[in-house]
C-alpha cells in the first residue's frame, strides 16, 4: 500500500518554478496536448445543439446567486430536514475538524472506499485516514491512478489527465498481483496494454473492494436545502457503489454546495454536465436521503442507509461570503475554466501546487483558510495573462479575471513579504513620472529616441538588456520615426 | 423509534460560528437567533416558482422518439434490435416478454455463461409487475433466476451477468431512466452486473427534469432516487471513452406501450 505521505506546498518552490519544469517535461506535454481540444469541442457541441443556451445559463447562475445569498437559511434548512428524516448532520470549520469527525465515524472499521470528492483531497483526507491505520481505496478510475502514483490530482474533473497510457500500464503491473498475462497484447509481456484491458483490470481490482467495504466516502455535488438531500453525479457508477454498497455512507461537501430547491438543483444539472464533458446530464445522477425514513411510524427502509452522514465543511468559505470575492463560491467545480485556459492548457495542475487548478485556482487557493497563508499560493492570481476565456465560459458567470485582480491588489497592499529594493524604486520613478506630464513627455521621447537608435533602421528590436525575457521570444517592433511617436504622444498628453 | 419527533439539534458551536460568519448582512445581527431566521425561508417555499427555460420543447406526441434519439446517443441499445439503419420503436406490452426471451436466448445460444442457464437477477419488489407481463415463464428455459434481497447476496457473485428492472420512469429530455431505490440490494441491481436490462413504459415518459423531481415527491416510499443514462463509462485514460468502467456495460431497454 503506498503511503500518501505527499503534503501540498511540500516543497518551496513556487508556480513560476513549477510551471517551468513542467513545460520541460515531455511526457507531460504529451498527455496534456492529448487531452487537448477534446473537452472543448465536447462542450462546444453541448451548448450548440440546444436552442436557448444564454437563458439556460442565465437560469443556472440565478439558482447559484439565489443559495449563496440565502446560504445560513438554506443551511439550517438542508440541516432540519435531514435531521428529520434521521440523517446526521456535522460541521466542521477547518480541515483538522473535518478529517477528525470523518475519522471518528470510520472508528473500528477499516476497510474505507472512496468515490471522488475534490474537498477530501482540499482537507488531505485520506492521509489523515491512512495515519489511523484505515486502508483507503480510490474508485474513480482516475483517482486510483493517482493514488497508485502517490500524487495529487491535476485536474478536477480528470485527476489523472497528465498520465499517459504507458505511465498507467506500468504503474498497474507494479502495484498489482496476478496480472493475467493471456490478456496481455500478442502474448508479449512487455507490449503495452490497450486502456480496454487497463479499465477492465482496475474494475476487476476495484470490485473486490467494493464488495468487502464497510464505509464510503463520496462528495456531493449539490445539497438541496428544501429536501434535506445530497446530490451526485458521477460517470462511472463509482460514486453510488461506494453510497451503497458499505453499511455506512458519509458525504462531505463544502458549504457553498447548497441549493435551494428541485428546480433550482435542474437549473445547474443542465449547465453542469454540459460545461464540464459535453454531456447533457452525466451518466448517474442520484438523490441521496431523499425521503423520509420512517411513514406513520413504520421502518419503511429496513436495510438501508440509517446511517447516513453529512459532514459540511467552512474551511474559509464563510470568510469569503462577506468579502470581495463572494462571487467565488457560485463555482460548481465544471472544470470548463481549466480546460479553455491558456496556461493551465500548457503547465497542467500539479504547477499550481494545491487540489484546485486553472483560474479558478487561482482565485481560490488564495482565499481558503488552508493555504492564505503561503507566499506560493499569493503569486497564483499574478500567473494570468487576463485573456478572459475563463469569464467567457464559466456556466455560472463568475467574473475570475476580476476576482484575481482584486487579489493582486490586496497582494500589493497588504504583501506578506517586504517589497525589494527593485519594485520599490520602480513605483518611486513611476510615481513621479505620472503625476509630471512635462517631465514624462521629456523622458519617453528620450526613450524613444534610444530605441530608434538601438534599432539602427532595421525596424525592430531583437536584444534589450533589461526586458531580456520580453525579447529573447519576440522582436520589438519600432517601426515608427521617434518624431512621429513623438508628437502622437504630445497630442495624447497635452500640456 | 416509533414517532421521531423533530427536536432542536443541541447547541453547536461550530454550527453556529459558521452561520454568523454567513449572516453579515444588512439588517441581520449577527448571531441572531437561529430559530428567527427559519421560517422565514420556509415561508417562501411554498409560492409559486418561476418557470424554468428547459432545454428543448417536447410535445407529448414526439416523447418517445426524442427519448429513444437520446438515449441511443448515450450508448443505450433498445431491444428488439432495429434493423439496419432503422430507428428503434415502441413495442407493443403483449410482445415485451417474447422480446426479452428471444434477446436471453440468443445470448444463451452464444454460449454467454458456457452453455449452463443464464443466471438473472430481479427486483424482489418486481417480481408481481415481472409476472404481469409474463416475463418469468418465457425466460425460464435458458435463465437460472435470482432474488437479491440483502446487499451481501452479491459477496457471492461479484460480476452477476445480468439483471431485469422496471424503471419508475424516465426523461426525455436527457434520455435518462429513472430508479426509485428502497434498499441496497435494489440499487446494486443497477450498477453490478454486466448487462442491465430496463423495461419502461411509454406512459411513464417525463419531458424534463423538473417534471421528474417533481413525480418523484408524490412517492413516499423510497430512499434514493437514481437516475442512469446509458451504460458505465470512463475517459479517465488518455481521454479515450470506454463503457463499463464500475457499472454495466451494456444498457438495454425496452420501450413498451
Amino acid at each position: 500500500m503506498p503511503l500518501l505521505s505527499l503534503s501540498f506546498f511540500s516543497s518551496s518552490q513556487g508556480f513560476r518554478q513549477k510551471s517551468v519544469a513542467a513545460l520541460a517535461n515531455p511526457t507531460l506535454r504529451a498527455a496534456l496536448d492529448k487531452a487537448g481540444t477534446g473537452f472543448l469541442n465536447a462542450r462546444k457541441k453541448a451548448f450548440d445543439e440546444i436552442e436557448n443556451s444564454s437563458s439556460i445559463k442565465a437560469r443556472a447562475q440565478q439558482a447559484r446567486t439565489r443559495a449563496i445569498d440565502n446560504m445560513a437559511e438554506l443551511l439550517l434548512l438542508f440541516e432540519r430536514n435531514a435531521q428529520a428524516k434521521g440523517i446526521h448532520v456535522h460541521w466542521a470549520e477547518t480541515a483538522e475538524q473535518a478529517c477528525a469527525i470523518i475519522i471518528d465515524l470510520c472508528r473500528g472499521k477499516k476497510r474505507i472506499i472512496k468515490g471522488k470528492s475534490m474537498v477530501s483531497e482540499e482537507i488531505n483526507l485520506n492521509e489523515a485516514l491512512l495515519k489511523n491505520g484505515a486502508e483507503v481505496t480510490e474508485t474513480d478510475l482516475g483517482e486510483y491512478i493517482i493514488q497508485l502514483a502517490n500524487e495529487t490530482p491535476s485536474h478536477i474533473i480528470a485527476p489523472a489527465v497528465h498520465k499517459t497510457r504507458a505511465q498507467i500500464d506500468a504503474l498497474f503491473r507494479y502495484h498489482h498481483e496476478n496480472i493475467e498475462e493471456a490478456k496481455v497484447a500478442d502474448n508479449n509481456p512487455k507490449a503495452q496494454r490497450t486502456s480496454v484491458l487497463l479499465v477492465e483490470e482496475a474494475r476487476q481490482k476495484i470490485r473486490d473492494k467494493f464488495l468487502q467495504a464497510e464505509v464510503g466516502i463520496t462528495g456531493a455535488n449539490m445539497l438541496i436545502a428544501t429536501r434535506g438531500a445530497g446530490l451526485l453525479l458521477t460517470n462511472e457508477g463509482n460514486g453510488d457503489l461506494s453510497a451503497i454498497m458499505p453499511q455506512r455512507h458519509i458525504m462531505l461537501a463544502g458549504i457553498e454546495k447548497i441549493i435551494a430547491d428541485d428546480g433550482d438543483a435542474a437549473a445547474v444539472l443542465r449547465v453542469l454536465g454540459r460545461s464540464a464533458s459535453g454531456q447533457s446530464l452525466g451518466n448517474y445522477m442520484s438523490l441521496y436521503g431523499a425521503q423520509p425514513l420512517q411513514d406513520n411510524g413504520k421502518d419503511l427502509h429496513k436495510d438501508l442507509h440509517k446511517d447516513l452522514h453529512f459532514v459540511l465543511l467552512d474551511n474559509g468559505r464563510s470568510k469569503m461570503h462577506s468579502s470581495a470575492w463572494r462571487e467565488m463560491l457560485r463555482c460548481i467545480r465544471c472544470g470548463a475554466c481549466l480546460n479553455h485556459c491558456p496556461v493551465y492548457t500548457s503547465v497542467g495542475g500539479h504547477a499550481y501546487g494545491w487540489v484546485y487548478s486553472g483560474p479558478m485556482g487561482k482565485v481560490l487557493t488564495p482565499l481558503l483558510a488552508e493555504t492564505s497563508k503561503q507566499t506560493s499560493a499569493q503569486e497564483l492570481p499574478h500567473a494570468s495573462s487576463f485573456c478572459g476565456r475563463c469569464v467567457e465560459v464559466c456556466p455560472v458567470g463568475i467574473p475570475l479575471t476580476s476576482l484575481m485582480r482584486k487579489l493582486r491588489e490586496r497582494d500589493f497592499e497588504k504583501p506578506l513579504q517586504p517589497r525589494g529594493l527593485k519594485t520599490r524604486l520602480a513605483c518611486a520613478v513611476m510615481r513621479l513620472l505620472f503625476a509630471h506630464p512635462r517631465l514624462y513627455r521629456f523622458v519617453i521621447a528620450c526613450f524613444l529616441r534610444v530605441l530608434k537608435l538601438l534599432a539602427r533602421g532595421r525596424g525592430h528590436i531583437s536584444y534589450l538588456p533589461t526586458i531580456t525575457a520580453w525579447t529573447d521570444t519576440r522582436d520589438l517592433p519600432i517601426n515608427r520615426s521617434a518624431r512621429s511617436a513623438i508628437a502622437s504622444i504630445r497630442t495624447s498628453y497635452p500640456r | 423509534m416509533s414517532s421521531r419527533v423533530i427536536t432542536p439539534q443541541p447547541r453547536n458551536a461550530t454550527r453556529e460560528r459558521i452561520i454568523a460568519n454567513l449572516k453579515i448582512k444588512k439588517g441581520a445581527a449577527r448571531g441572531e437567533k437561529i430559530a428567527t431566521i427559519l421560517p422565514k425561508f420556509i415561508e417562501r417555499k411554498g409560492k409559486k416558482q418561476r418557470k424554468t427555460p428547459t432545454t428543448k420543447f417536447i410535445a407529448t406526441k414526439f416523447m418517445a422518439t426524442e427519448f429513444i434519439t437520446r438515449a441511443t446517443k448515450l450508448s443505450c441499445k433498445f431491444l428488439p434490435a432495429a434493423k439496419g439503419t432503422a430507428t428503434p420503436s415502441v413495442i407493443a406490452k403483449s410482445s415485451v416478454a417474447t422480446t426479452i426471451a428471444t434477446y436471453l436466448k440468443s445470448c444463451y445460444e452464444k454460449g454467454d455463461n458456457n452453455g449452463t442457464a443464464l443466471p438473472i437477477l430481479i427486483d424482489a419488489e418486481q417480481r408481481k409487475t415481472l409476472t404481469e407481463l409474463d416475463i418469468l415463464k418465457k425466460i425460464e428455459p435458458y435463465c437460472k433466476l435470482n432474488e437479491a434481497q440483502k446487499i451481501t447476496d452479491f459477496a457471492a457473485t461479484p460480476f452477476p451477468p445480468f439483471s431485469i428492472q422496471h424503471a419508475n420512469y424516465a426523461i426525455a429530455e436527457t434520455g435518462s431512466l429513472v430508479f426509485l431505490q428502497n434498499t441496497r440490494a435494489q440499487a446494486a441491481l443497477s450498477f453490478l452486473p454486466s448487462k442491465h436490462i430496463v423495461l419502461l413504459n411509454e406512459k411513464d415518459l417525463l419531458a424534463s427534469l423538473e417534471q421528474a423531481f417533481a413525480r418523484s415527491s408524490t412517492s413516499k416510499t423510497y430512499w434514493a432516487i437514481l437516475t442512469v443514462s446509458g451504460p458505465s463509462r470512463t475517459a479517465d485514460i488518455e481521454q479515450e471513452l470506454h463503457m463499463g468502467a464500475h457499472g454495466p456495460k451494456e444498457l438495454l431497454v425496452i420501450l413498451y406501450r
